[in-house]
């Protein structure tokens, strides 16, 4: 089963791809299917022996561009439709044993062009709404794959979270006259809060911080997806993400678990609508310190209510001298 | 949606290959290297190397 469902309860798409249960599943090092094909071993999803980055269509998709029909049929009240979209992995390295925070800074920087590369390609379609490139890193937030990777999902729609993040930027932008982000970045910086300061983009510990150690990197300029990025931004976000995850693991003392999402402008929509999105990065460890985990729990889960175990500005400057102290390789 | 000088951006199969002729806009490092291929089973994938230093 491969369709989506509507939630008139809530207003929202909820995706189902059962076929997802048969996918890999914390397989040993030596049948990764991320790692390169050398020669004379076993074949993988890769068939070099030898890459930097390498982005393919998932071989479990949650969305395709060649959707089954539905098992069932929809009603007025509950439609129900193909899960039509796009579904990419993007392997950061043939090293197996690397993470983001350890490629260093130049392969963080191609990270950024292959993410840009991949938001064009997949906004070209036009039965596409949203593009999220994101990253499940660590067995604390569910990850299968060990080996470094994040994803790209390309949403026949805006989901829930961008959406509400449209409404609050359109809200604020009527009451205002400006965007909601940029005035986020200018109380931010050279606050109590920040993590790392860049040229072009700002790292810090958000005030309504969801997670203990959320750390949000905000573009300064007002720009709405990774492609409109010139040289000197790629450069900076590069820059100042690299040492962020450098310095997580440098706080925590190990490989820090997290959930990372590039939140862009949506695609295929109006110029006022796509006007509205301001790129930035959401970055969420599960850790509150101590080897406990911040769960989503009934606040959360039935609320939408997050609650939060450490303040913004204590994390702030722990996490900012752990990214000071962090060895970032270039 | 369209490019930034207004053309039409590219799409192959309802955008399902990789657009081999939709650079990574402006801000490419310097000698990018983007190799699309297609896997054995007819699947997408694509390669991006630095340039040299």
């Amino acid at each position: 089963m491969s369709e989506r469902r509507y939630d008139p309860t809530h207003d929202e798409w909820v995706t189902f791809a059962t076929h997802r249960q048969d996918r890999t599943y914390k397989p040993a090092t030596a049948d990764c299917p991320l790692c390169p094909t050398h020669p004379g071993g076993p074949a993988t999803e890769i068939p070099r022996a030898h890459f930097e980055i390498a982005v393919f269509d998932n071989r479990f998709p949650s969305l395709s561009p060649t959707p089954p029909t539905p098992d069932v049929a929809g009603t007025d009240l509950v439609p129900v439709e193909p899960a039509y979209g796009h579904c990419e992995v993007v392997v950061f390295t043939d090293d197996h044993e690397a993470t983001l925070a350890s490629v260093g800074e130049r392969r963080v920087r191609l990270l950024v062009d292959a993410w840009a590369h991949r938001f064009r390609a997949l906004a070209a379609d036009p039965r596409i709404g949203y593009v999220l490139p994101f990253e499940n890193k660590g067995e604390a937030v569910g990850v299968t794959l060990h080996h470094p990777h994040g994803q790209i999902y390309a949403y026949p729609d805006v989901p829930p979270r961008p959406a509400r993040e449209q409404r609050a930027a359109r809200h604020h932008r009527d009451r205002t006259g400006r965007c909601v982000f940029c005035d986020v970045v200018a109380q931010e910086q050279g606050g109590p809060r920040v993590v790392v300061e860049g040229t072009h983009f700002l790292a810090g510990v958000p005030p309504w911080a969801r997670f203990p150690y959320e750390v949000d990197v905000w573009a300064r300029d007002h720009v709405g997806t990774m492609p409109e990025l010139d040289t000197a931004a790629r450069d900076d976000l590069a820059r100042v993400l690299a040492r962020v995850l450098a310095g997580y693991d440098e706080y925590f003392g190990f490989r820090t678990s997290y959930l990372l999402g590039v939140h862009s402008a949506p695609v295929n929509v109006p110029d006022d609508e796509r006007g509205l999105g301001h790129l930035h990065l959401e970055i969420c460890p599960p850790h509150r310190g101590g080897g406990k985990l911040k769960y989503l729990a009934g606040s959360e889960t039935f609320g939408g209510a997050f609650l939060t175990d450490v303040a913004p500005e204590v994390a702030g400057p722990r996490l900012r001298d752990a990214a000071e102290r962090a060895t970032v390789p270039a | 949606m369209r490019g930034e000088e207004g053309q039409p951006w590219p799409t192959a199969d309802a955008g399902r290959q990789p657009c081999a002729t939709a650079d990574t806009g402006e801000g490419a490092m310097p000698g990018l290297v983007v190799e699309p291929e297609t896997l054995p089973d007819g699947r997408s994938i694509t390669y991006f190397t630095a340039g040299p230093e």
